[in-house]
């Protein structure tokens, strides 16, 4: 059973010494907020153990698509349309 | 140095482990395997014994499933399923409701009138029967003269009675809320003079928001008699889908 490491940047790395830019490069995290999939493997983690004062790091069992992560904080709309405009007009002709 | 070689060991551990676990494993996977067991004992009394048995009893989380209508995984911004539409929904299952509210539940519904705190898109509205309500937004795709229902509540109320839905909102089929679409309205415009640098030129920027207004038409809350007529399940504990008190 393959698994994933699932890395959010949490916190920038501006100001920080080269090697620390160069390894969330590495990792493939541009900007705050950022997740990306990797999976489980000792290279990976030794770039997670550099920086691990940035991100936040949990084993999930698979790879979601970018859609996927946004639908995750998506919230739902709350509301549905019932009845159209017209539709209430031709039932009172109809009856 | 030494942090380095310590640390490649314990997380050499879980995947090893893993792999151990699944039958199907290829032939280099299985050699891999191998030689990782190899390091592992030999290295194993050096090893710090707290990143051991934290590497072993990591088990994987599973992320939840978004299925499009096409019962496809989502890839596009395009692929929303239908509980993040705003489409009529389907039950599976009955509601549930505890006794407490069943008891507690005339209280409320014979107290008019009520009020809402309905979400939509997670923002907030206080609601009455007979409110103009003027959305900071443009609805898509409604007309004016449309019914709307709302269905995501997190507290409905009376005068001396609150039901509350705690963490998570109210079960939708425990209220009616609809609006009417009443018309849009649209904001005067504003015009923002933008200035650059060593240019002689004042820009202006225009903005004019469009806005929906609705009117509620009715807040009702369900009575216990049209709950159970509709299929309701009553639930001895508080553990029912519904997970609501009563404060007066």
């Amino acid at each position: 059973m393959s698994s994933y490491f699932r890395i959010t940047l949490m916190r920038s790395a501006i100001g920080l010494p080269r090697r620390t830019h160069d390894v969330l490069k590495a990792l493939g995290l541009k900007k705050r907020m950022a997740t990306v999939f990797h999976p489980v493997s000792p290279s990976v983690a030794g770039n997670i153990m550099k920086v691990k004062e940035l991100v936040e790091v949990q084993e999930v069992d698979r790879r979601l698509t970018k859609q996927e992560v946004h639908l995750e904080r998506k919230p739902d709309p709350g509301y549905y349309v019932e009845k159209r405009a017209g539709t209430e007009l031709r039932e009172c002709r109809r009856a | 140095m030494f942090s380095r070689t310590t640390l490649a060991r314990a997380l050499a551990l879980p995947i090893e482990h893993s792999s151990a676990r699944s039958a199907s494993t290829t032939f280099r996977a299985c050699l891999h395997q191998a030689t990782s067991t190899t390091t592992t004992t030999t290295s194993q009394p050096e090893a710090p014994l707290s990143a051991t048995p934290r590497a072993q009893t990591s088990i994987p989380i599973q992320q939840p499933r978004f299925l499009t209508s096409s019962n496809s995984i989502p890839q596009t911004r395009a692929d929303v399923p239908l509980n993040k539409q705003p489409v009529a929904p389907t039950f599976d299952a009955p509601l549930k409701v505890s006794q407490s509210l069943l008891e507690l539940l005339p209280n409320l519904t014979s107290q008019k009138p009520h009020f809402i705190t309905a979400h939509l898109h997670d923002r907030p509205y206080l609601l009455t029967a007979g409110d103009q309500l003027r959305l900071p937004f443009l609805m898509p795709k409604v007309k004016s003269g449309d019914i709307l229902r709302f269905n995501r509540a997190s507290v409905l109320g009376s005068r001396d009675f609150t039901l509350k839905g705690g963490a998570q909102y109210l079960d939708e089929r425990l209220f009616e809320c609809r609006v009417r679409v009443m018309g849009f309205e649209s904001e005067p415009l504003r015009i923002t003079e933008k200035t650059k640098r060593r240019r002689r030129h004042v820009q202006k920027v225009t903005s004019k928001h469009r806005y929906t207004i609705l009117r509620v038409m009715d807040v009702k809350v369900k009575t216990a008699e049209e709950l159970l007529e509709e299929g309701a399940v009553v639930v001895e504990s508080a553990d029912s889908a519904a997970n609501v008190e009563l404060k007066a």
